[in-house]
Parts: C-alpha cells; structure tokens; sequence
C-alpha cells in the first residue's frame, strides 16, 4: 500500500484541492517527469503513460520504472523539441505538464498537438521560475490568456499554496484547434510541422 | 558519434523500421541494435511519422494487438532511452560532479563534529587560563585519538580517518579536474573548477553560462537579495575561494572576479568544446587576471 502524499506530489494536492481529472482508462503524456514518483501513481489508473524528461539521473530511475511497469514509456528528450519525440506518442487523453522552467507556457503550447479533442490540460507552473521580477498574478493571468488563445478553454487556476510554495495549477479542456489570426505562432508551426512529418 | 545508417529517402513509421530488422521464422526476434541505431538517426534527421497510430501497426501485421503495440513502443523506448543516456553523459564529469559534493559533504561534517566537540571540553575544562597555547584542529584531534580514556576518543579516529578520506577524495578530484576542465584548472585551480562545475550542473551548462553568472554561480541568496531589494550585487560566488580573489584588496576584489570570471568563461567553452588545454590562452587569461589584482 502506497500513500500518495499531496505534499510531495502536485497532481495528489489538485486531487484533493479540486476534484480528481478523469485518468480512469486514459493516455496520458506527462512533460517533466522527473523520477516517475507521479507516473507512477498515474500508471495504476491510465492505461498508458508517456513520461517525458530531460535530466540525465533522473531518466534512470524512470527507465528502472518503466521495466517494472508494463504502462510506462520513458522518453528521454527535451519537451521543448516535441518534434523529436512525435513520432513515440498518440493523440492523449490527457496532458500534463510539470516543468519549472522560465519558458514552461510556451512549452506546453507546443505540446498541445498531442491532445485530442475534448482532452484536459493540467500545467502546474512554477512562479518563481517564471522570473522574480514580475507580479505573480500578471504572470497567472498571462499564461491563461496564452492557453485561451490557443485553443484551451474553461481555464480555471488552482492555487496549489497550501502544499507546495509558489505553485499554481492551470487545467482546461482543449477545444477544437483554432486556425485564427491570433493564435500564437508557435502552436501553428508546431501544428504545421506534425503535419508534415505525418505526411 | 557512432556509425550512422543510411536513411532511406521515405518516410517510416517507427514499428516499420522495427519490422524490417526482424529475424525470419519461426523466431521472429528484433534485431534491437539495429532498430535502436535506425531510430535515433531517424528521430534526429526528423524523419519518422509523427503520431503513429496503434490501428495502422496491428493491421500491417507487426504486433497482434493494443498491448502488443504498447509493449514493442516500451522496449523500443527504454532501449533508444538507455543509448541516449550513453551517449550524452560523460563518465568522468558525472564522476567528478559527485565527488566533489562528496568533498564539501566530508569537509563540513569533520568541522560540524568538531566543533561539538570542542564545546564538550570546553564545557568541561577548568575556567582558569589555559597554559597551552592554541592549538591547530589535527593537533587536538590527533591527541584527542591517542587519549583511550576520553570518551571522544573513538569518534576523534573516525574523524581521523574522516579526514584521510577527505585527502584521497581531494586528490582524485584533482586529477579529475585537470582532465575535464584542464583550462578552468590552469586559471583557478582544479577544485574551484570542480565546485563550479559541480554547480553548474554539467561542462554544457558551464559552457554556455554567461561570465557575470560565472561570476555569481554560488552567490544565490545575495543575488537575489539584490534583484528583491536593491541592495549592492554580490562580486563573486565560488570563485571566491581561489586565491587570487580573496587575497585581492578589497579594492579591486570586484575588478579581479570580474576578469577572472570572463576569462574562466571562455576556458569553459574551450573544455568543452575543444577538450584540450591552450597554453597561449592560459598564458594571456593568466596575465589579465594578474593586472587586474594590481592597484592602479
């Protein structure tokens, strides 16, 4: 028996803050993570898990948890460059995103080609990571702005406070892929590019 | 960079590529070095179809079903995971990142354990002034070993042979140093190079870091303390610990990191880039470092 403790886990402190994401049965993608403590919570329920992480040591130990479950895919890329990893992952159910970088919205945008229609967004952002300069609350209220403009919609912010400092999550439903004028450019060369590589 | 295989005009499928390494019947086996290699070529010339579909791979005939597709992409992955790994990390920095924290880790403890026990005999030793002059931490310690009755005596050895670890330690990481960052040694030394590298997290971070974050690297707090409130930024962070730093006048404490750190920046990049060590920059950092200590 495992506990999934809210204090070391953010998708544990959104369970019990908010409500439980539907992952019953689900494909999820997961950017950033780290050892697998989460992926592997995750695993007992979704059917699939492709875990994506960047720093060389903690790939081993997902690379240990992946031969142990039959559910884990580990890639070891940079969810920067979604392009290199493309050609590994369906279209998923879910998509979430725990990486504290100063980029980490834009990188889940380049992300969002893996999502399905009607599939959720978990992005657990990192203020601090984000610059110590600007006002948290300008900061949250760019990135859902961002989200809104490229296709996400019902955006709503969980602050994440009580268990993890400085932490907030965003989790919207990605509507249909929006093709307007002012979707931002990085979502229609991502877009184009899974394009062309499925040609 | 090993070999790389030709890459086939078209574009595949990754479970195609699988396929087409397979052994015949009846043993249907892959042949996973190939596959592994023909993948990461394929993934870094961008020539994989992107979202593949499970439904495409059973109706080719490759896997039988779902968890046939699901179970060929996790071993496909975890095989492709572990060359990468192979690939992009370098032994001796791992090695040398570890040992160096290992250091500052032995350092602090022996100090740390130290100083309880000097509390405990000073606690308990006569209030009147000593008539031993100070004595220096091995001296005391070395005693304190050779001292059966003493109750610290047992920990004072291990301390002892704390402190021979901390020597052979110090001594690899030496080595180390000189080998990964022969450059950054030749400027400050070969354990400052190591903290900083250790800092920094890898000879790529380090390579491509700026000379004012060089400069800070280890100087958090205070960093931003300043960014926060104002307050003066701080000179310098583990460069500090080299000599020509903490010897420098206060005046020109600032000047002297900051052309040290400028220099050691660019000696990051020819360590990690080139490898090998330039006399003629070292000669030339080393003078620039020099005339900047001086007091004009």
């Amino acid at each position: 028996m495992r506990v999934w403790d809210p204090e070391k886990s953010k998708f544990a402190a959104l369970c019990v803050l908010e409500r439980e994401p539907p992952v019953l049965r689900t494909r999820i993608l997961y950017l950033g993570a780290a050892a697998g403590t989460t992926v592997s919570f995750l695993a007992d329920y979704a059917e699939v898990v492709y875990a994506v992480e960047f720093a060389p040591r903690p790939v081993r130990s997902l690379i240990r948890l992946a031969y142990e479950r039959n559910n884990v895919i580990p890639l070891f890329e940079d969810a920067r460059y979604p392009e290199r990893y493309l050609p590994f992952v369906e279209r998923v159910d879910i998509l979430i995103q725990d990486i504290a970088q100063r980029d980490q919205v834009e990188i889940v945008l380049r992300n969002l080609v893996f999502l399905k229609n009607g599939g959720h967004l978990i992005l657990f952002l990192k203020l601090l990571s984000m610059g110590s300069e600007r006002k948290e609350e300008d900061m949250i209220a760019d990135a859902i702005a961002a989200l809104e403009n490229a296709g996400v919609t019902r955006v709503q912010m969980i602050d994440l406070n009580v268990y993890h400092t400085g932490h907030v999550a965003l989790w919207g439903v990605y509507a249909e892929e929006k093709e307007t004028e002012n979707s931002p450019k990085q979502i229609r060369t991502a877009v184009a590019r899974s394009r062309a590589l499925h040609d | 960079m090993g070999h790389v295989p030709q890459i086939p005009p078209e574009k595949w499928f990754w479970y195609e590529i699988c396929d087409s390494h397979r052994e015949p019947a009846p043993s249907f086996s892959f042949n996973w070095e190939m596959i592994v290699e023909q993948i990461r070529a394929h993934r870094d010339h961008l020539t994989l179809c992107a979202l593949p579909k499970w439904e495409e791979a059973v109706s080719a005939g490759i896997v039988l079903d779902r968890n046939g597709y699901l179970s060929l992409m996790k071993d496909l992955a975890i095989r492709v995971a572990i060359r990468d790994l192979e690939e992009r990390c370098d032994a001796d920095e791992i090695a040398l990142i570890h040992l160096v924290r290992i250091l500052d880790e032995i350092d602090h403890s022996i100090s740390r354990l130290y100083e309880k026990m000097d509390e405990y005999s000073s606690a308990l030793s006569s209030p009147l002034p000593h008539e031993e002059p100070d004595r220096t931490v091995k001296v005391r310690i070395d005693s304190l070993a050779h001292d059966t009755t003493h109750p610290l005596s047992h920990l004072a050895k291990s301390i002892q042979r704390m402190h021979e670890s901390r020597v052979a330690i110090a001594k690899t990481v030496r080595e180390y140093a000189q080998k990964t960052l022969p450059n950054m040694s030749a400027l400050c030394g070969p354990l400052v190079s190591a903290r900083l590298l250790a800092r920094a997290g890898s000879k790529h971070h380090l390579a491509y870091m700026p000379a004012a974050s060089l400069q800070v690297l280890g100087a958090g707090p205070s960093l931003f303390m300043h960014m926060r409130t104002g307050s003066d930024p701080p000179k310098h962070g583990i460069i500090y610990q080299y000599k020509g730093v903490h010897h420098a006048k206060r005046r020109v404490k600032g000047r002297v990191s900051r052309v040290l750190a400028s220099q050691l920046a660019i000696a990051a990049r020819i360590d990690y880039f080139r490898g090998s060590r330039d006399d003629d920059f070292v000669i030339k950092a080393g003078e620039k470092i020099c005339r900047a200590g001086k007091e004009r």
